[in-house]
């Protein structure tokens, strides 16, 4: 015969531990939005710089020039020859990056 | 149902350590006393079969992240009790509203470039943002007051020894609640508005800003805008 195992815990209090546990985490770090990317926390007294990092978040993830550009239709031959355009501009960039930061690694390491 | 949630490892905690010593630590050991751990490692330690351990003030305190600034970011996860306001900036190409809300979004205060005096084209210039934002800022400095008053009454009504010390943001202490200040559009009133924010009419507001934000909607696909003005 084989007996039921008796529950050492009681359910109802697992599940207020539980609970408890994932109250307190979402009352100290409480969930997003849409817009919690762009949502800067003050910290006493530096308001200008909570501004600059806000601008930081903008101009790195280029909100304004996307709402530039979504103000208007861009039609499909200029949407086409900007990207073009600009995706050369990068590669070419990043080229020249790769071989400045080469001559300086030589130049460190000496000849 | 509910998972557990375990929250993350910090430096302080020595977790790469213990892994690797609990691998010498024989597997039928009875002491897996933390003492036994301690004592092995420091043995381990003295023999050369350990690399030298970082020790209390091994590892910079987790509330110092950038050692040059040296920001205590402590303080940020410390409740902010007093409710937080939202203070709307709206700049578009043709005007500039400024709306002041309750926590929950229902609107207290609402000023707008037509209603400071400018018409037409003028509503969307720098200066009457400029106003929108010095109106503003003494309708919510009189706001603070009169909550400040009312709190006073109740906890007279109250009767309270003494407040609590809580460990709170010292913010919340000196006014009745805080300002979220949230933009929205790329318009001459936004840089009218942060500047008027930064500027000496903005001495009362600046304390009580707890965040700032951007609600600028971006479309992702979406509908077709309108067509280009000289195409």
């Amino acid at each position: 015969m084989v007996k039921a195992m008796k529950p050492k815990t009681n359910p109802d209090s697992t599940w207020e531990k539980h609970t408890k546990v994932v109250s307190d985490e979402l009352a100290r770090k409480p969930t997003g939005h849409a817009y919690s990317g762009r949502t800067v926390k003050v910290l006493p007294g530096q308001v200008y710089d909570a501004f600059s990092r806000l601008d930081g978040i903008l101009k790195r993830n280029k909100v304004r020039k996307t709402v530039q550009v979504q103000r208007r239709h861009e039609k499909k031959g200029d949407k086409r020859r900007r990207l073009e355009s600009q995706r050369w501009r990068n590669r070419f960039s990043e080229e020249v990056r790769q071989r400045v930061e080469l001559v300086d690694q030589i130049r460190r390491r000496g000849v | 149902m509910l998972a557990v949630f375990r929250p993350a490892l910090r430096h302080s905690q020595t977790l790469p350590l213990s892994f690797i010593a609990k691998s010498y630590i024989p597997a039928r050991s009875n002491s897996t006393s933390p003492d036994a751990l301690g004592s092995l490692v420091a043995s381990l330690t003295q023999t050369n079969e350990l690399p030298p351990q970082p020790g209390p003030d091994g590892y910079p305190p987790s509330g110092t992240l950038n050692p040059r600034t040296g920001n205590n970011w402590k303080h940020i996860l410390k409740p902010f009790e007093k409710p937080v306001y939202h203070l709307h900036c709206m700049a578009t190409m043709n005007n500039s509203i400024v709306a002041f809300t309750k926590p929950d979004g229902s609107p207290m205060y609402t000023l707008s470039g037509g209603m400071c005096g400018f018409k037409g084209a003028n509503r969307s210039s720098f200066e009457a943002g400029y106003q929108c934002a010095v109106r503003m800022f003494k309708l919510i400095e009189n706001l603070n007051k009169s909550e400040k008053e009312t709190q006073k009454k109740h906890a007279k009504k109250e009767r309270r020894a003494e407040p609590e010390k809580q460990e709170g943001d010292e913010r919340s202490k000196g006014s009745a609640f805080g300002i979220e200040v949230i933009f929205k559009g790329f318009g001459k009133g936004r840089d009218a508005f942060r500047t008027a924010i930064l500027a000496g009419e903005g001495e009362y507001i600046r304390p009580l800003i707890v965040s700032v934000g951007d609600r600028t909607a971006i479309k992702i696909g979406g509908t077709r805008a309108k067509k280009a003005r000289r195409s």
